[in-house]
């Protein structure tokens, strides 16, 4: 069974307005479970966009999105998010993190809409937090943290759901290379634990630390597969 | 209760505490507008109930004559043609009338000493006062002052105090002053065979309006006044004045309305990226719309607490001593008139409702409007 | 007496708040209504979707509130007004005071079903993601609207033509008032003993019918069963809840001095109906979704079943206590 199944899938912004925005053209897509896959592309043309279908955040206009076996392209939007709350870890371009809430609280919060006991809360937490590498700042407020450790936090928050598929967009955008060489070590962990991994960037630097299984390029809103990077 | 529930609930509260400086001076003006509208509707009750009590004690009917809708003097032989009537026990003569005391710009009641009590203390003789504790306190006087009042034909009569009323439930004895009924007809400049009104001691009340009914008949020209008609007089005068002053106040709530309106639907930037966060790591619209409904429902309950709680303690501790300044009618009507607590549930869950309801219907939009954003929105934000 | 009472212009000035709600709640609806395409995610069907938030959240409040209205209006009529109006002495006299009294009452009354069906509905729909019941869900909003607003304009009328101060201006007319008119039956025949056997039979038998599945059967004994308990109830039971034999107010035992027993009383009374009629509607209901709840059938029966029969424990523990303890 494929992980993941885009058929012939499109988006568009301010569809049938003069400013119309044609960002994902027929995208054909098939990922089996437990790989890591790199999207890379220019600035602008539809990295992100092609990662917030894949992650359920927004519907396409056309084709169809099958995640894991479900037809999730044609659920309303309170499905999807269920769904994605479930099976779907998502790393933002920018940490996101929400400002005031401590590092603990972060983590938290996408198992706060969950019927998950206070005490469990807490144990997932803590769990994650070790994964990630946070422990020893788990009750400091987000904004006193160090870009690296912001990325652990955003990364931990994507996991604490424990999903099977983690979609992540430039996560080593904004960390030198020390700290980048750090995260990627940490998705290919993830990948050993059986994760499937989207990852887009730019950065050359992930096929030294992660065992990367496909490549696309994303052009003009094309999907384009290379046999390596 | 969900654990689910129990998670969103606590988030709101953190939420509310976080923002705590935006957020407790939203609750003080709210909780000012609530403690002004509690303030109102308890004065007016507490008032409208002492007016009850002590009318318990009122004669049963009332016979007055009017001329061109006024109140005019009667001869004291009608009294024995009111008696003649079946069913009457008893008829008693009343001279009283109003004065007006220009020191304090007040007006009091002014009486004769009903005939039937034995007590001397309320046997004023010529040349002597009883005074109600109302009078005797705003003009700090004393039992054996002496006290000068003014004539209607102009001109000062000198009286000696000769006992005070105590207040024990009764609006009507606080501002009195009792007279000898000779000095009280000149008082009020009635001749000698004249009275104010009759009042009709009737033993069963169910037959009230019989009688009522059959002087009206046999008398035209001629009010009356059953107890039960005075209490009316009473609730409709309070619930007038409440009502005038609920519509100034219906005007600032109108006002406060707007007020949080603008505040909640202009969630501030943060507030708008932290639902888009929530949004993106998993919680759904409704899981955002219960955070939201839970940090209104705090705010709108905690405001009108702690309003509602001013309330009383302003009311009925402190004698609705601001209310008082802004009500000139009724500081005229009763100078400084301690009130009985004896607010019921129904005022209060009263009060409870259109402080709270108002907040949780402006805040609804705006919420929905936070509820509903994109969540893919932060997949591009900056 | 609107503008003079204030406790009834609070009560009105909340009014025209649930009003309002039910007026966006109900454009909205309409919308989503008119424009709705199921499968469709076309970006029009996206927003529709997100304006079915606001209609459910809407409807939250507004259930909310209705409860709240109505034991503020019973407040009113049952507490305040008696208090400021010569003669009544609790709801029935206030309700009696004109022709709009009983009206307004009973318009309130009936639209928490409707409120109760919506959240049923709303329930259900938001289980599966086609959402099976938009817009059908939505038509409920209809008779609401229309029960509300005949209600609130019963209520305005109601409580215009209520004249305190009219009494005061002129005796003849105080002197004339109307006395409370008598009930044409006798209530206190329901106090015999074939209609208590009665009362206590019967929610047996709807039990009965609903685990047959012989629903229509079943909501009509249910409604006959709930007015004979309200006869009963006046004619015999509420006696020994006053502990007074000459007492059979409906109204009273809603204060508190009686531990507001009453709302406990016509809740359960309201909440078994609902649920039977809930399951009039659900074999209907049921062919629509893909993914009916499992138990909600059964669930709906135990709501009615318990609500009956714990009204008949509830009055029946008055009674009894009365009897073995008292005489
Ligand atoms: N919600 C939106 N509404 C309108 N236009 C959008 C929206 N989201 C993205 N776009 C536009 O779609 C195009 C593709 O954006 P996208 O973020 O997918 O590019 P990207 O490949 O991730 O770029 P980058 O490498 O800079 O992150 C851009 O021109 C962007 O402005
Ligand atoms: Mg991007």
């Amino acid at each position: 069974m494929s992980c993941i199944r885009l058929e012939s899938v499109h988006k568009v912004f301010q569809k049938d307005q003069p400013n119309e925005l044609h960002v994902l053209r027929d995208i054909n897509l098939e990922l089996p479970p437990n790989q890591v896959t790199v999207i890379r592309g220019p600035s602008g043309s539809g990295k992100t966009t092609l990662l917030a279908v894949l992650g359920c955040l927004t519907k396409p206009n056309s084709g169809s999105y099958y995640c894991l076996g479900e037809p999730v392209s044609r659920w309303p939007e309170a499905f999807l998010t269920v769904f994605r709350r479930r099976h779907i870890g998502l790393i933002f371009q920018n940490f996101n993190l929400i400002p005031g809430l401590s590092v603990a609280q972060n983590l938290a919060a996408p198992l706060l809409v969950t019927e998950m006991k206070h005490s469990a809360v807490q144990q997932r937490v803590t769990e994650t937090a070790g994964l990630v590498q946070i422990s020893h700042r788990l009750q400091a407020p987000v904004e006193t943290l160090s870009g690296g450790e912001m990325q652990r936090v955003a990364i931990g928050r994507a996991l604490v759901n424990q999903p099977q598929i983690i979609i992540a967009d430039e996560p080593t955008a904004h960390l030198d290379s020390a700290l980048a060489a750090e995260i990627l070590q940490l998705f290919a962990l993830l990948h050993r634990n059986g994760n499937s991994i989207i990852i887009a960037t730019h950065d050359p630097a992930v096929t030294t630390h992660l065992p990367v299984d496909r490549v696309f390029t994303m052009k003009d809103g094309q999907l384009s597969r290379h046999d390596s990077y | 209760m969900s654990a689910k529930y129990g998670h969103i609930l606590d988030y709101a509260l953190r939420g509310l505490y976080r923002r705590r400086a935006r957020n407790l001076s939203l609750i003080l003006i709210y909780a000012a507008v609530t403690g002004f509208f509690a303030s109102v509707i308890l004065f007016s009750d507490a008032l409208r109930r002492e007016a009850r009590e002590t009318l318990q004690f009122a004669p049963a009917l009332t016979v007055q004559k009017l001329a061109g809708g006024r109140l005019v003097p009667q001869t004291t032989g009608f009294g024995d043609s009111l008696s003649a009537i079946r069913g009457v026990r008893a008829v008693q003569p009343r001279i009283w009338g109003y004065y007006y005391d220009s020191p304090t710009g007040s007006v009091f009641t002014l009486m004769a000493a009903p005939g039937g009590t034995s007590d001397p203390a309320f046997h004023p003789d010529s040349g002597q006062i009883v005074c109600g504790r109302g009078f005797m306190e705003s003009h700090f006087l004393r039992t054996g002052d002496p006290l000068s009042l003014v004539l209607p034909q102009g001109g000062l009569r000198t009286f000696v105090i000769s006992g005070q009323f105590e207040p024990v439930t009764n609006l009507l004895s606080y501002d009195l002053l009792l007279l000898h009924p000779a000095e009280a007809r000149v008082m009020l400049g009635l001749a000698e065979y004249e009275v104010t009104d009759f009042a009709l001691d009737i033993p069963n009340p169910a037959e009230t309006d019989a009688i009522g009914l059959k002087i009206s008949r046999r008398f035209p020209g001629y009010r009356l006044i059953s107890r039960d008609q005075v209490l009316l007089t009473y609730e409709a005068l309070f619930s007038r004045r409440g009502g005038l002053v609920i519509f100034g106040g219906l005007l600032s709530l109108l006002a406060f309305i707007v007020l949080a309106w603008d505040r909640a639907s202009g969630l501030s930037r943060e507030e708008r990226r932290e639902l888009g966060i929530l949004k993106g790591v998993g919680w759904g619209s409704g899981d955002v719309l219960l955070l939201k409904f839970f940090e209104a429902l705090t705010i709108a309950v905690l405001s009108s607490l702690l309003g509602l709680l001013a309330a009383l303690i302003h009311v009925f501790y402190l004698g609705g001593t601001l209310l008082k300044s802004l009500l000139s009618g009724w500081s005229v009507l009763y100078p400084d008139y301690p009130l009985n607590y004896n607010p019921d549930s129904g005022s209060l869950l009263l009060i409870l409702t259109i402080s709270v309801l108002p907040y949780l219907v402006a805040t609804l939009i705006p919420a929905w409007q936070g509820a509903v954003t994109d969540p893919a929105e932060i997949m591009q934000a900056g | 007496m609107i503008l003079t009472d204030f406790h009834v212009l609070i009560f009105i000035s909340a009014e025209l708040l649930f009003g309002f709600i039910l007026f966006r709640a109900g454009i909205e609806a309409i919308r989503v209504s008119r424009g709705w395409q199921p499968g469709s995610s076309s970006e029009a069907q996206i927003i529709l979707e997100r304006r079915t938030w606001l209609v459910s959240a809407a409807l939250y409040y507004l259930s909310g509130f209705s409860l709240i209205l109505l034991v503020l209006f019973l407040q009113i009529i049952n507490n305040h007004l008696p208090g400021v109006i010569q003669g009544a002495m609790c709801a029935d006299g206030i309700l009696e005071l004109n022709r709009y009294g009983y009206p307004a009452l009973l318009l309130k009354l009936a639209q928490i079903p409707f409120l109760a069906f919506f959240l049923l509905f709303n329930w259900l729909d938001r289980r599966e993601p086609e959402f099976p019941l938009t817009p059908l869900k939505y038509y409920w909003l209809a008779p609401l609207a229309i029960f509300w607003l005949s209600g609130f304009l019963s209520e305005l009328i109601f409580f215009n033509q209520i004249e305190p101060d009219v009494i005061a201006s002129c005796c003849s007319i105080s002197f004339e008032a109307a006395r409370l008119p008598g009930l044409a039956v006798s209530i206190e025949t329901f106090g015999a003993v074939y209609w208590r056997i009665i009362l206590f039979f019967l929610p047996g038998l709807v039990l009965l019918l609903n685990h047959y599945r012989r629903y229509v059967a079943a909501v009509l004994l249910s409604l006959a069963w709930t007015g004979l308990s309200l006869l009963t109830l006046k004619g015999y039971f509420v006696k020994f809840i006053y502990a007074r034999p000459t007492h059979d107010c409906l109204y009273d035992i809603l204060w508190a001095q009686y531990y507001g027993i009453g709302y406990v009383l016509y809740g359960l009374l309201l909440s078994g109906l609902i649920g039977q009629l809930f399951l009039l509607l659900w074999p209907v209901l049921q062919r629509r979704l893909k993914n009916p709840p499992l138990h909600l059938e059964q669930r709906l029966r135990l709501v009615v079943t318990v609500a009956q029969f714990l009204y008949l424990g509830l009055i029946g523990v008055y009674w009894w206590y009365w009897i073995f303890f008292k005489l």
